[in-house]
């Protein structure tokens, strides 16, 4: 019985020295030390030039902290939880946050490690987080350097990452996740990109069009609307219609002027590559033929797919038009604001508003734009002389 | 019920789990995982046992996110720790120890020009994890877990919550008693058998 004891203590004592050398080498073990990251932040990602998509290493030149994606572009938030109850008209217009959001959500957190200095994100929700600031630095950039326009002074939308959606029915509430989309919310200025769903080949965050596509409705809203709501509030639906494809229409064209490459959509989404993807195959006339799904957005492609002709043309090119497009924005709203509660408008408020800041290219351009817009009532309203 | 083994017993088990990760967007995504078990115990266990307990999770990525941009994020544990458990109808404790998380990144992009680039990141952390065993028989046990763990240094937290089956690879019951000596039949003495009157 006490041999027995004795054996039993012994053995135990083995098992407290090898659970000991155990913990020291597990605690010691912990893998090699990461250096801290520094300014300016190098991380590799996959990333857009000219259209095609490699993983390679890129310059976050404005980010400060990596940790949380901070930086001169913005904060990024996650976690953020939107009021679905709020129809699609109540959250355009309203600039009141609580009325939108159940929860503004807080600063992400990405998990990365150091390899030769370079940031490498340890999963794809870093992957997409330094994407995404990575296209909004470059559209910023590209927008700060080729126009007159003081992010300090106006500002610039938040960034919502993979917001939730609550519903709240007969005192429930239900949370949805959207996916596959993303949005640019005026009264608020904000940002959404959705959830990445398996059928988006380059997640739609990392899609360098799409984000410029986005940031484009912010300069829209900034030219357009002075930054004021309730402009989108629009009782007469013709009117509705036609500012709706303007918008849609212009930010894609702005998109393809910040990427440089018109088939920035099919990257994400094939099947909208034949509705998106300049230019497109249908014009006013042949409209109700096109294979497009998109309601206004259709009527969009057709103007952006004018501009993308005239942004072709000899002696001509995209930030040109770009920079006729924004001299033009301001112009096209006191017009707009005269007339869109009494008559029912079109695109020739627009277009005739961009004809007269063309100058000297106004025959060229004319040509084009009745080449697209080839219905009779634009052929003889277009201010052409 | 409960396992009440000799200071030497250890046991074997394999298990399912559901992981519940930390993600960057401060979500927690929902994975499995499949769990390795050593488990030795250190003093007996008639009313508290002390045991050391080993564990391996392996918890792959498995989601598809994207057609063409795949980062998947395979997570590899190693937790040791120490199992103080209460001994009654059940085995029931507490255990809690360092945390080792190797994160194995597989980075591929299928379009265009096909890229494909594995990293390693390694993290320690802490785990603690609540246990409750249920003695099948004197080899075989379920063992029932709860734990959650923390990387300090990733201010990160995870929880997990599953199931194992440990097979004890010695057995945890009292042996039987020792046999006793055979004796002849014929040769032990006879009661007198009872005389009437």
């Amino acid at each position: 019985m006490d041999r027995n004891l004795n054996s039993g203590r012994r053995h135990s004592s083995l098992n407290f020295r090898s659970l000991a050398l155990f913990l020291q080498v597990l605690l010691t073990a912990c893998g090699p030390r990461e250096g801290e990251a520094s300014y300016p932040f190098v991380a590799r990602i996959i990333s857009s030039e000219q259209g095609v998509y490699r993983l390679s290493n890129v310059v976050l030149s404005t980010l400060e902290d990596i940790r949380t994606v901070r930086g001169s572009v913005g904060q990024m938030r996650g976690n953020a939880s939107l009021r679905l109850n709020q129809g699609s008209e109540e959250i355009k217009v309203s600039s009141d946050p609580d009325l939108i959001y159940e929860d503004r959500g807080r600063a992400v957190q990405i998990d990365y490690l150091l390899k030769g200095g370079v940031i490498v994100p340890q999963n794809i929700q870093s992957m997409e987080m330094l994407g995404l600031y990575y296209n909004l630095e470059r559209t910023i950039a590209f927008w700060s350097s080729n126009f007159d326009i003081s992010f300090d002074e106006i500002g610039l939308p938040g960034i919502l990452y993979n917001p939730k959606s609550t519903s709240e029915k007969s005192g429930v509430k239900e949370e949805l996740a959207q996916v596959m989309n993303a949005a640019y919310i005026p009264g608020v200025k904000d940002l959404w990109f959705f959830k990445t769903s398996p059928r988006e080949k380059v997640p739609v965050k990392m899609n360098f069009g799409v984000v410029a596509h986005e940031f484009g409705h912010f300069i829209f809203d900034y030219r357009f609307a002075s930054f004021d709501p309730s402009i989108y509030t629009i009782e007469n639906s013709v009117n509705e219609r036609a500012l709706s494809g303007l918008n849609e229409g212009l930010a894609d064209f702005f998109a393809y002027m910040v990427s440089g490459s018109p088939r920035e959509f099919g990257n994400s989404l094939p099947q909208l590559a034949e509705e998106r993807n300049l230019p497109v195959n249908w014009t006013w006339n042949s409209l109700p033929e096109a294979d497009c799904q998109g309601g206004y957005y259709c009527e969009g492609s057709i103007l952006a797919s004018a501009l993308y002709e005239i942004a072709n043309l000899p002696e001509q090119n995209a930030l040109k038009v770009g920079r006729l497009i924004y001299a033009t924005l301001p112009l096209f709203a006191a017009r707009w604001k005269l007339y869109f509660r009494t008559e029912n408008l079109d695109y020739h408020l627009f277009l005739n508003s961009f004809l007269e800041t063309a100058g000297s290219d106004q025959v060229e351009y004319c040509r084009v734009l009745q080449k697209w817009f080839n219905s009779e009532p634009y052929r003889d309203g277009l201010a052409c002389s | 019920m409960a396992i009440l083994g000799p200071p030497s017993s250890s046991g074997i088990g394999l298990g399912l789990s559901s992981l519940y990760r930390q993600q960057p967007d401060l979500l927690r995504e929902q994975r499995y995982r499949i769990d390795f078990f050593w488990l030795k115990l250190l003093a007996n266990c008639r009313s508290l046992c002390l045991q050391w307990e080993n564990h391996l999770g392996l918890a792959p990525d498995l989601q598809s996110r994207s057609k063409s941009v795949e980062v998947h994020d395979n997570v590899y544990q190693l937790f040791s720790g120490l199992r103080l458990s209460y001994a009654y109808l059940l085995r029931y404790g507490f255990s809690a120890g360092p945390l080792l998380d190797l994160q194995e990144t597989y980075t591929q992009l299928k379009i265009g020009q096909q890229q494909r680039e594995i990293f390693r990141r390694w993290a320690w952390g802490w785990q603690g994890q609540f246990a409750i065993n249920y003695a099948l028989n004197s080899r075989w046990e379920v063992l029932g877990f709860l734990s959650y763990q923390t990387r300090p240094k990733a201010e990160k937290s995870d929880v997990a919550f599953g199931l194992a089956l440990v097979l004890n690879t010695q057995p945890a019951l009292p042996s039987a008693p020792p046999v006793l000596p055979v004796r002849k039949l014929g040769t032990e003495a006879r009661p007198a058998l009872p005389v009437g009157p």
